[in-house]
């Protein structure tokens, strides 16, 4: 199984580089994959500065259709061609979130699956090389001004393939994946993909709607099987699991309806939802995440580099024969990136070694 | 101070090549600045002027950019790249309205007055470091569908100022470019500041309106750069030099016939003629047919580029530096196409062209 390393751009470009290329001397990951969010560090500037640096392959995890996809395009392209020989760059796309979307208007997140199937449908044709006719995008040529009666082309197209992997949290996005993409992210941070919904029989759902979706499609196409497991990690257990309240809130805001279902408390993940749609900001949205919802949603695996090895055993069991390719260790990582780093490499990641080599 | 020299580049060669040649300019000449034309379908301008920051001992920026690109956005990609250029380097964003290239792909045709407005003073809020009010930018947040009840801020604002600058191509855009901007670009290749415009006189005209918008302004004494954007095509092969810089005119003075005709009429040239060439990129049929489309005499009477020999070429921007000494420009570009063989170009333009004008 390959191993992908997810950073987040919460820290300066300059230490993004330091933490990517640190982890590599210490650990031969096969991807580095980063978030994709508004006012952070723009990802795609981080992610050439790594291509020009770094022998990894490249992604983000992931960028969004709020973004005008005839620009991800050509980012991604270009990026591309900085590449080092044998390694490729990665167009993850999901369908955003509230901390993306913070800035943007309210009632569009996440995209209706009409959007994102059409960004996907995009970008796969004109990385292909292809000259694509605008007229045949009708959601996306409203939403950024197309002129429906041109057709775009990349003048450069990539260098080698560049595949779109699509992250998918619902059934309709799981059929999407299967019938559009060229791989498919299950992430932590998702209602049906998290360890509570590995645990309640949802993970096994969601796998077999992809296989379905698969074979009605015929041709025996296989598209990549990725899973994004979130990790916090800090000798100081406590810590980590505070920490990774930032992102269980993102995941919080991002699915009210879904964690509502599930049974959590609707007016505390409505006022985490809040916290991100009145701008107030990651700090205020995570200190909003009770320790009991913490727990109950099993987002991020947190504490000790032990419980982690635990939570990682339980992640791999639920894995174990459904085909994965691709296992990332996930953000926030930890309270202390360094540290969290060391910790990953040096304890976690050869503690599952024999697990991670079936 | 010493006037500061600048290079331009167009994505029309790969990213790598771009990188290369840029190397190589600065081998030639020490530029103070490299500037990239903003394109969509061409490579990346924000990713190329990332590697050149990260690999290049200059300072970079789009020349320009366009806000069919969404401006939060925009500040995000600079303020990231900021950070990676050697010390004592920077990144300064060059905004204009967008051409003929960019139009073919877009629905709506123009940017108005008020989008640019906005768009300067956007980012500039956020490339200050300032958390900005979405709701003070109605036209943009309409375009780009911002959450109007937010602010908005970069958490990782760049360490060093990054000015933006207005590409400024007639009254209105004078008026935005003194009243809110950190200064102006005049380009050859707009009717007014081409060469035939500066023979007229309009380019003194225009700094005059540019400077006196600056005057009324609540920042007046704000920093403020002027920058003028020479075109020039050079190689020994002069008709060759001639022919490719066909493709930036036939971009210029479609601009131009869109944007403002009746420049055509002061400049003396055939409004039918010029929009015979503009039809080309309406109709989407791209920049070889619209070039294709302008006779060498076109060229020449036009003066969007300078365009022939080294000694030709030295000729012209000679009579262009005479035409500039006494508006107080802070900064010269020497903008594409450069010529037929960018090797060449760079070559001819550091040891033959450049030193005549900068002695």
């Amino acid at each position: 199984m390959e191993i992908g390393l997810h950073l987040w751009p919460w820290h300066s470009i300059k230490e993004l580089m330091d933490y990517a290329q640190a982890a590599r001397r210490e650990y031969h990951f096969d991807h580095i994959w980063l978030v994709d969010a508004m006012q952070y560090e723009d990802a795609f500037t981080a992610l050439t500065a790594m291509a020009m640096n770094i022998d990894a392959s490249l992604g983000t995890m992931v960028t969004f259709p709020r973004r005008n996809p005839m620009e991800l395009a050509q980012r991604f392209s270009s990026i591309s061609h900085l590449m080092p020989e044998g390694r490729q760059v990665v167009a993850g796309l999901g369908s955003g979130g509230r901390l993306q979307e913070s800035v943007l208007a309210e009632g569009t997140s996440p995209e209706k699956v009409s959007v994102v199937k059409e960004t996907v449908s995009f970008l796969r044709q004109l990385f292909a090389g292809q000259s694509v006719e605008l007229g045949q995008f009708p959601l996306l040529a409203s939403r950024f001004n197309y002129n429906l009666d041109a057709k775009a082309r990349l003048y450069f197209p990539p260098q080698g393939l560049l595949p779109v992997y699509l992250a998918a949290g619902g059934p309709r996005m799981f059929q999407l994946a299967a019938q559009e993409a060229d791989g498919v992210i299950l992430t932590q941070i998702n209602p049906w993909t998290s360890l509570a919904g590995m645990r309640a029989g949802r993970f096994r759902q969601a796998i077999d709607t992809i296989e379905s979706t698969l074979k009605a499609s015929g041709g025996g196409r296989r598209i990549k099987r990725i899973y994004s497991a979130k990790i916090s990690v800090s000798q100081d257990g406590q810590a980590a699991k505070q920490w990774a309240k930032r992102q269980i809130s993102y995941g919080a805001a991002t699915y009210p309806k879904a964690l509502k279902e599930l049974g959590c408390d609707a007016d505390e993940i409505e006022s985490i939802r809040l916290a991100y749609v009145q701008g107030l900001g990651i700090e205020e949205a995570s200190g909003r995440v009770s320790d009991r919802l913490a727990g109950q949603l099993g987002f991020v695996t947190a504490g000790t580099p032990e419980e982690c090895i635990a939570g990682y055993e339980e992640i791999l069991d639920h894995l174990e024969g459904l085909g994965f390719d691709h296992l990332v260790m996930g953000v926030p990582l930890g309270p202390n990136v360094t540290e969290a780093l060391k910790l990953i490499t040096k304890k976690i990641l050869p503690a599952l070694k024999s697990r991670l080599a079936r | 101070m010493a006037i500061e020299v600048g290079a331009q580049f167009w994505p029309w060669d790969s990213i790598k090549s771009l990188v290369t040649y840029g190397k190589k300019a600065l081998q030639e000449y020490p530029f103070d600045f490299i500037w990239m034309c903003d394109e969509f379908q061409y490579e990346d301008c924000s990713t190329i002027l990332a590697a050149m920051a990260m690999n290049l001992d200059v300072s970079v920026g789009p020349m320009v950019t366009f806000p069919w690109r969404n401006p939060l956005d925009l500040a995000q990609r600079y303020a990231s790249i900021a950070k990676l250029a050697r010390p004592g380097r920077g990144v300064s964003i060059g905004l204009g309205v967008g051409g003929a290239v960019q139009v073919q792909v877009t629905a709506e045709k123009r940017n108005p007055v008020s989008v640019m407005r906005e768009s300067v003073q956007l980012m500039r809020g956020l490339l200050a470091g300032e958390s900005v009010e979405l709701s003070r930018f109605p036209q943009l947040a309409n375009r780009f569908r911002y959450n109007t009840k937010t602010s908005a801020r970069l958490y990782f604002p760049p360490p060093e100022r990054v000015p933006v600058y207005l590409a400024a191509g007639g009254p209105k855009m004078y008026e935005v470019a003194g009243g809110h901007a950190d200064g102006v670009i005049y380009s050859q290749l707009v009717g007014r500041t081409s060469l035939r415009g500066v023979q007229k006189g309009l380019l003194k005209q225009a700094v005059e309106a540019v400077d006196a918008a600056r005057n009324r302004s609540d920042d007046a004494n704000r920093p403020f750069k002027k920058i003028y954007n020479i075109h020039i095509s050079v190689s020994r092969d002069g008709k060759r030099a001639l022919d490719w810089a066909k493709r930036n005119s036939s971009y210029g003075l479609s601009g131009t016939s869109i944007r403002y005709p009746e420049v055509l009429d002061t400049l003396g040239l055939d409004r039918k003629e010029v929009g015979f060439v503009a039809e080309a990129y309406l109709q989407g049929l791209g920049v070889d047919e619209a070039a294709k489309r302008v006779s060498d005499d076109l060229v020449k009477k036009a003066g969007f580029v300078i365009a022939g020999t080294p000694e030709e070429c030295t000729e012209q921007c000679l009579e262009l530096k005479g035409h500039l000494a006494d508006l107080d420009f802070d900064q010269l570009v020497i903008g594409v196409p450069l010529g037929p063989e960018i090797p060449e170009a760079l070559r001819l333009l550091g040891k033959e062209v450049l030193p005549h004008l900068f002695p």
